[in-house]
């Protein structure tokens, strides 16, 4: 093969090799990917609704009157925690064994309680209280096993129990007068202390 | 004997001359002859090549598997991850860079419902790219295609530079509402694309 015609045909090869990458290059998209570990999880918490007064007048022909005190919210982490309410403080001091020696109770026929009411709350069916005449009572609001002890403490706890989620539900707190209530006037703080536990 | 005697003293002297001449002559067209060939084999011209070079669109996403999580307290309540980088070629001005989920748990998704990540339109988390600001690739209802490139883009701003980019970019997380209403602990397979418009 004559040389120029050997240097014209490998210039042919180069630029014929040069223009197939062009080609497939000029392709339309390309993809790649990327893998995530993703994860959300709940943990138990819980606010409490704000800190409010309410009063009873022992000339209320009822004796009994509920309070809507906001949300109470709370997650639950698992599908046994339950929720739960008690009082922890009365005018700054923690509660004892007995509600007896407080101002609220004369005896145990007679005395003011306070207690977790919900929005179908009577005075017939006040709700759950947090003490008698003898004793301080543990409200359970949410029981993963069932609804809200006794009629329900709150008004969805039967759909809400044992589902893991988060939760803002509305709360009403109630006075009742039993008996002849206490047998003085009384202007003091209770503490009620909120709590989400997985038993 | 006039044999030799016939001849001038001079005509030897005359033919040496002209001897020389001619092996003179000789020596000069032979010299020709081999200039001549030699041309032939040393001839030169020239080519122009014009070479062209397209650039191919290709997208390269980062190869480790990437944790990210969120809890219901968390604080921040809106985690990202480190920085990863993401190299992409564009191989026109109209070329852009979009990012997906694609499959959830080895399953080609369908919607955030189906796949624990919404309860209802209002109450679910996201999965999204952080830049200066967070581009969810879901809601509530659907998964979303994210613009990570393009003339709209809020993450990288290469659109209309066909060359070789390389930029860094978060993974997040948000929730909204109550969040997806059960835990969640999946993997989530992103898949960027780059191509033409």
């Amino acid at each position: 093969m004559h040389p120029y015609v050997a240097q014209s045909f490998r210039a042919a090869l180069v630029v014929t090799v040069l223009a197939l990458p062009a080609t497939v290059s000029a392709q339309v998209s390309a993809s790649d990917t990327v893998t995530l570990n993703a994860s959300f999880s709940y943990v138990s918490s819980i606010t409490a609704p704000a800190n409010l007064s309410m009063s009873l007048d022992g000339v209320n022909p009822d004796n009994y009157k509920s309070v809507d005190v906001g949300n109470l919210e709370f997650s639950l982490a698992t599908s046994n925690t339950d929720v739960e309410a008690e009082v922890t403080k009365i005018d700054g001091t923690d509660v004892s064994t007995s509600p007896v020696d407080t101002v609220f109770v004369t005896d145990e026929n007679n005395y003011l309680t306070l207690g977790v009411a919900n929005d179908n709350s009577t005075k017939d069916n006040p709700g759950e209280p947090f003490w008698d005449g003898t004793e301080y009572k543990t409200v359970t609001l949410i029981d993963s096993n069932g609804s809200g002890s006794g009629g329900g403490a709150l008004t969805s706890a039967s759909t809400i129990a044992g589902d893991i989620g988060e939760y803002a539900e509305t709360m009403y707190l109630y006075l009742q007068q039993v008996g002849n209530g206490p047998s003085t006037a009384i202007t003091t703080d209770v503490v009620i202390t909120y709590t989400v536990i997985d038993p | 004997m006039k044999t030799s005697t016939n001849h001038s003293p001079r005509r030897p002297l005359r033919w040496l001359a002209l001897g020389r001449v001619v092996t003179i002559v000789g020596v000069t067209f032979v010299g020709a002859i081999v200039s001549s060939a030699m041309a032939q084999f040393s001839a030169t011209d020239t080519q122009t090549v014009s070479i062209g070079y397209t650039l191919g669109n290709s997208v390269d996403a980062p190869d480790e598997q990437i944790d990210i999580s969120l809890t219901n307290v968390a604080i921040p309540s809106t985690p990202t991850t480190d920085e990863y980088d993401i190299t992409y070629t564009f191989a026109t001005s109209t070329t852009d860079l979009t990012a997906e989920i694609t499959q959830i748990d080895g399953n080609p998704v369908t919607s955030p419902v189906d796949h624990g990540l919404a309860q209802d339109a209002s109450n679910y988390f996201t999965i999204g790219l952080a830049d200066a600001a967070i581009s969810s690739l879901n809601n509530g209802n659907e998964f979303l295609t994210v613009e990570v490139d393009g003339p709209n883009s809020s993450i990288f701003n290469n659109y209309g530079s066909p060359a070789t980019h390389v930029d860094a970019l978060k993974f997040a997380m948000t929730r909204a509402g109550t969040g997806p209403g059960d835990n969640f602990d999946k993997t989530v397979e992103i898949t960027f694309t780059v191509a033409n418009q």
